[in-house]
């Protein structure tokens, strides 16, 4: 069943169509990174990072590295803009929808008179989460490596916070100074686990609404909804100039593009989103009229 | 008159029964509203109906890509667009999957019907936009605040235009305000609907969504959102954007795509429609 499940999810047209509407704006991102900090001519890079035979310092050089030009660290293109901003779109397209089609075309009576429920529904989360997390893990291993084929990588200055975007007391701050790749690592991990639970979150949508379309844009209406509300919470209601990331598509990036990323508010945000999403499959999926 | 039939059954059930999106839409501006009246009041300013629009209709400044300075996403403007944009994006679709083709075979009407759509989409866009403007009109008049849609430099500490600020006292923004607004909300819901009956409706949204977003990040003339945005208006900037290119170009899209859909739809199979 899950296997079945899987394959249907992933070797579909709208899983290739969310993969290549993500994948674009990973590609053009590490393009406008090779572009602009992209090294045309090794040699004069060499003759301007080295002094009498050995590299000197600069602390301007690893602003221009990797790991500010990779997708999770660019704060500059636009590309990286529309990336997040479509997160929960890319995530929900391939396969979140499929509950809702199954069951007004009647293919869901005929899954439930042959295996069981619980069944049924642990191979279709299974295979939503999993198609929403390729959908965002597949174009961010293209950008890292498009991006690691051209831009050198260097180890972050602390010094630079200002510009690195990483404030002191950040989530996963610490690591970047010292394990860079672990940091990046993790946050392509919390992006595509964040994928997942972006599929997840429209397929417990499609228990609430009839509508196709509306299933699938849920999600990354209720996101900008967030991202308008954290302003307004912030500006009317807390005084602390300390002001953690409530939008997901914003603690998603790897630097604090406007507040700080707090780890014990991710997890707040993401054990919530996710209860919600397998709750409400597990509790309404049982409980659902079929026939 | 099969088009008037068409365009009534439009209304009634393309209008009339989402009521409720026209009272979410009234909220959003009831909760913007009250935001802009707490930040002006706590600084002692007293701004006009004007200015209310400004800091709601008047979306981001221009953004210049520097590094330690992320872009930060407009997020009232974009709900304001995107809502309306999310709420007109299903009603054909729908109606072409169940009542619609009833009524296509038996007129044999199908450009009168695509037509009528066309309609029924620029109706509910300016019907959303009335909402909210009567929804703002009322709290204005509620809260003793002028209804003059001219603002003042004032309204810059809320809505900052970033760098080449033209120089000015008082100035009425009436077309970047209320038209342009509207114009772009009616242009890409065009767009929309034509992306609906030519690809999918889904992609249709996505389309309309980037514009959106990639207009808040870039200003060029070729991204229409910009056009909508009063703080990037060559009024209030030098190097803005101009009401008059932006308004042909919003008109000349929106009957691109009308005449696009027509040719589409006239040998459109309206039979194998699946979700």
């Amino acid at each position: 069943m899950i296997r079945n499940e899987l394959k249907r999810a992933v070797f579909s047209r709208t899983f290739l169509l969310a993969l290549a509407l993500m994948t674009l704006f990973a590609v053009l991102s590490a393009v406008f990174y090779i572009e602009e900090w992209g090294g045309y001519n090794p040699n004069a890079l060499n003759d301007a990072i080295s002094e009498d035979g050995s590299y000197r310092f600069s602390p301007q050089f690893p602003l221009y590295s990797l790991l500010s030009a990779w997708l999770g660290g660019d704060t500059l293109s636009l590309a990286y803009t529309v990336f997040f901003a479509l997160i929960p779109i890319g995530s929900a397209l391939p396969y979140a929808w499929s509950y809702h089609t199954e069951r007004k075309c009647g293919y869901l009576k005929n899954i439930v008179s042959r295996t069981t429920r619980a069944k049924y529904l642990t191979a279709k989360t299974a295979a939503v989460f999993t198609s929403g997390a390729l959908v965002i893990l597949i174009p961010y291993i293209i950008n890292i490596l498009l991006i690691s084929a051209y831009i050198p990588y260097n180890m972050p200055w602390a010094g630079f916070n200002l510009y690195n975007r990483i404030y002191f007391g950040t989530m996963w701050a610490d690591l970047i100074f010292t394990h860079p790749f672990l940091h990046m690592f993790l946050f392509v991990m919390l992006n595509v686990l964040y994928g997942g639970i972006y599929a997840l979150l429209s397929y417990a949508v499609s228990f609430y609404i009839k509508n196709i379309v509306a299933v699938i844009f849920a999600p990354f209406v209720a996101t900008l909804a967030v991202g308008y509300s954290e302003n307004l919470i912030y500006s009317r209601y807390v005084a602390t100039p300390v002001r953690f990331e409530l939008d997901p598509t914003k603690f998603l990036h790897s630097r604090s593009v406007q507040y700080m990323q707090n780890p014990w508010v991710v997890l707040l945000i993401t054990v919530l989103l996710l209860g919600f999403a397998v709750g409400t499959v597990y509790i309404k999926g049982g409980k659902h009229e079929v026939f | 008159m099969k088009y008037f039939k068409f365009l009534r059954f439009d209304l009634r059930e393309g209008i009339l029964k989402k009521y409720k999106s026209y009272l979410a839409l009234a909220c959003l501006i009831l909760i913007a509203f009250l935001d802009i009246q707490t930040k002006a009041e706590a600084v002692g300013n007293k701004l006009t109906l004007g200015e209310y629009m400004f800091c709601i209709y008047g979306g981001i400044k221009r953004y210049v890509p520097t590094m330690g300075d992320p872009f930060k996403a407009p997020y009232l403007w974009l709900l304001n667009h995107l809502l309306i944009l999310y709420f007109t994006l299903n009603y054909t679709p729908t109606d072409l999957n169940g009542f619609g083709q009833q009524t296509i075979y038996r007129s044999g009407g199908r450009l009168t019907w695509w037509f009528s759509k066309c309609s029924w989409q620029i109706i509910a866009s300016v019907m959303y936009y009335a909402v909210s403007w009567l929804c703002l009109g009322a709290l204005s008049a509620l809260n003793g605040i002028s209804p003059s849609l001219e603002i003042t430099p004032t309204v810059f500490i809320y809505v900052p235009p970033g760098s080449g600020v033209v120089p000015f006292d008082r100035l009425n923004l009436a077309s970047e305000l209320l038209l342009l607004p509207l114009l772009t909300t009616v242009s890409l819901g065009m767009l929309q609907l034509t992306l609906s009956i030519i690809i999918k409706p889904q992609v249709a949204y996505i389309a309309s969504a980037a514009i959106l977003i990639m207009s808040s990040h870039t200003q060029s003339p070729l991204l229409l959102g910009n056009y909508a945005m009063a703080v990037r208006s060559d009024r209030i900037i030098t190097e803005g954007m101009n009401a008059s290119a932006g308004i042909v170009s919003m008109i000349a899209l929106s009957v691109i795509c009308a005449a696009l859909g027509a040719l589409k739809f006239r040998k459109y199979d309206i039979l194998c429609k699946e979700e």
